[in-house]
């Protein structure tokens, strides 16, 4: 997956303007490898970035994975809810 | 149980023995009308898992009381009392807004991707029952499409939480400790077991189940994420 410059300044742009979040917050039952694709088939992260998050959620407690304007942030998490994950939206700030 | 392989066509397929299957397509259907009650009518007319969300808001207004369904269907806004942000009130509105908006359409796709496992082991299961008594046990292929296969996954998952929900794995230290004591490979019977209840046996059951599910899922991911 590339992405480019103008797309990086879209998406800090749309960061700034809506600052929701979108988090995954660690369960004991989705197993590794399924967040992992999760993250994958549906963020399109690639496999270090998606491992990256999901290690976090699984050490931390928590990963942000999406953040934008609320109405997308809710889309999100009702796709992973869909899956099965532990998803909710906030305030990026909060 | 023969794992998930994924064929030159680009279909899937798995083979499970009559008595897996049977247990598989009985746990998908326990989910159906688990959920069955939230969901909109024609939950089986539904694309299973990228419907629109329902357009009416006849969802609950707070997280369920039953755990398994509680974790199904969690709340989409965190609130714990903590007040951060736009402050603990303002968060469980807005949780409640959205569950009366999408609660019916998550449980709805939640329902069709069971219908669709279940669908996917009918002939598993009932083939030959009648006339072939010694081909009765033979295990029995599944054929799965890729659009299957996502329905597959996400059920699966919704059958591991409910297992979880039931059993009282609620934390990475239980899921942990589970597979000291509660799993298919030990022997499992150590003498304390003698007067044990029954619960206790019918726990250790859904634990190995569980530990099965899991593995199943983790069979169909590595199939599909090659």
């Amino acid at each position: 997956m590339t992405q480019t410059i103008a797309d990086t300044e879209t998406r800090v742009r749309a960061e700034l303007e809506h600052p929701w979040v979108t988090l995954v917050w660690n369960d004991p039952v989705n197993l590794m490898t399924y967040v992992s694709y999760v993250f994958r088939s549906y963020f399109g992260f690639d496999r270090a970035e998606a491992e990256r998050r999901m290690l976090l959620v699984h050490n931390k407690g928590r990963a942000v994975v999406a953040a934008g304007s609320r109405e997308e942030m809710e889309r999100h998490v009702e796709a992973l809810h869909d899956f099965g994950l532990w998803a909710t939206l906030s305030k990026a700030d909060s | 149980m023969i794992p998930f392989a994924h064929q030159n066509d680009g279909n899937y397929t798995v083979t499970f023995e009559r008595h897996e299957a049977t247990l598989l397509s009985d746990l998908a259907g326990q989910i159906a009308e688990l959920l069955r009650p939230l969901s909109p009518v024609v939950a089986s007319d539904l694309e299973p898992y990228n419907s629109l969300a329902s357009l009416d808001a006849d969802g609950s207004r707070t997280l369920h009381a039953d755990p398994a369904i509680a974790r199904l269907l969690p709340d989409a806004y965190a609130y714990d009392g903590a007040g951060a942000g736009g402050g603990a009130g303002a968060s469980a509105g807005a949780a409640s807004d959205f569950r009366r908006y999408t609660e019916r359409g998550l449980a709805g796709r939640k329902v069709a991707n069971a219908l669709v496992v279940v669908r996917s082991l009918a002939a598993s299961i009932s083939d030959q029952s009648a006339d072939h008594q010694s081909a009765d046990d033979q295990p029995r292929t599944v054929t799965l499409t890729e659009a299957q296969t996502q329905s597959w996954l996400r059920n699966l998952t919704d059958i591991r939480l409910t297992l979880a929900a039931r059993i009282g794995i609620e934390t990475d230290a239980d899921a942990a400790s589970d597979y000291d004591d509660g799993s298919p490979y030990n022997d499992g019977d150590s003498e304390t077991d003698g007067d044990q209840p029954e619960t206790d046996e019918t726990a250790s059951f859904l634990r190995d189940i569980y530990h099965w599910l899991g593995f199943v899922s983790e069979s169909l991911i590595a199939a599909i994420d090659r």
